[in-house]
């Protein structure tokens, strides 16, 4: 008999935890070029789902801008006239997404120092992805 | 992207809170095992507990981060991962990939390939300082953004 054959064989649970730690080793990577891959296609289209402002030859009412820094929007509720402009302007260091929580409204991730702008057509709570923390409003009158 | 919005609202809305508490606390353990090893190679003193001691203690401290490493990955995987930019957040996920590629070598030279173990002192040292590096690219920004 070899030695090889003499060898304990390894318990199935420690050959599933490995895999498991290769997995969400190449994981991370995966969801990098993929992020890179899909904003490289995104990028001519980015602000489709934003209605830009400028669009429509719509008369734009009074608008206003959100600041993103500190891991935080401000102000945290922003009132608009209905139609307006609201400029989401990445100050911040990380980057972040406007999402809204009920769908309809994603700007996608904002490397620090990009801006989002959309035209408010209704209310809507919104909050960061990547900062589930980070959370607003935009309060449609009108 | 729902799941995300399921974790913060278990986390009461703070979930990147929670991670950064977590993630201080894996680091934590991560220095503890590094003192722990230290003390059953006898190579050190500190903690004043027996070789053996220092073993078991080593394993159920290293099943303890790795457990809690594990749910903070999820956390980010599910959620944040992607973004290659800025560079921290390139090199958190970098080390972030990098920590769970350590400890499938750690459990390959554990149970696997027991040839393997006189690596674990390189490996150990490995993720301590890679768990160190995802400690400075998440919390320390964490709370200078604060």
């Amino acid at each position: 008999m070899s030695q090889a054959a003499d060898r304990p064989r390894p318990n199935p649970v420690w050959l599933l935890v490995v895999v498991l730690m290769l997995g969400l080793a190449v994981t991370g990577p995966v969801l990098m070029v993929r992020d890179q891959l899909a904003n490289r296609v995104a990028t001519p289209s980015a602000a489709e789902g934003a209605q830009p402002a400028s669009g429509g030859g719509q008369a734009a009412a009074a608008g206003g801008t959100v600041k993103m820094a500190g891991l935080a929007f401000a102000p945290a509720t922003l009132t608009v006239a209905k139609g307006a402009t609201v400029v989401f302007d990445n100050d911040d260091t990380a980057p972040h997404t406007v999402t809204a929580r009920s769908g309809g409204v994603d700007s996608g991730v904002l490397d620090p120092g990009r801006q989002f702008q959309l035209t408010a057509t209704e209310s809507f709570d919104y909050f960061c992805q990547i900062h589930p923390s980070m959370t607003a409003k935009i309060a449609v009158t009108g | 992207m729902d799941l995300v919005q399921l974790l913060n609202d278990l986390a009461g809305g703070q979930l990147l809170l929670w991670k950064v508490l977590l993630t201080s606390v894996i680091f934590a353990c991560a220095g503890f095992q590094v003192l722990l090893a230290a003390r059953f190679y006898e190579a050190s003193t500190v903690p004043p507990i027996s070789t053996g001691a220092a073993a078991r203690t080593h394993r159920f401290n290293g099943k303890l981060t790795v457990t809690l490493a594990v749910v903070v990955a999820l956390s980010c995987l599910i959620g944040p991962a992607g973004p290659t930019s800025p560079t921290r957040v390139l090199l958190h996920s970098i080390f972030g990939s990098l920590v769970f590629g350590l400890l499938a070598a750690k459990y390959t030279a554990l149970k696997l390939r027991p040839s393997w173990g006189r690596y674990l002192p390189w490996i150990g040292s490995g993720l301590f300082l890679t768990f160190a590096a995802i400690w400075a690219t998440s919390v320390a920004d964490y709370v200078t953004a604060r």
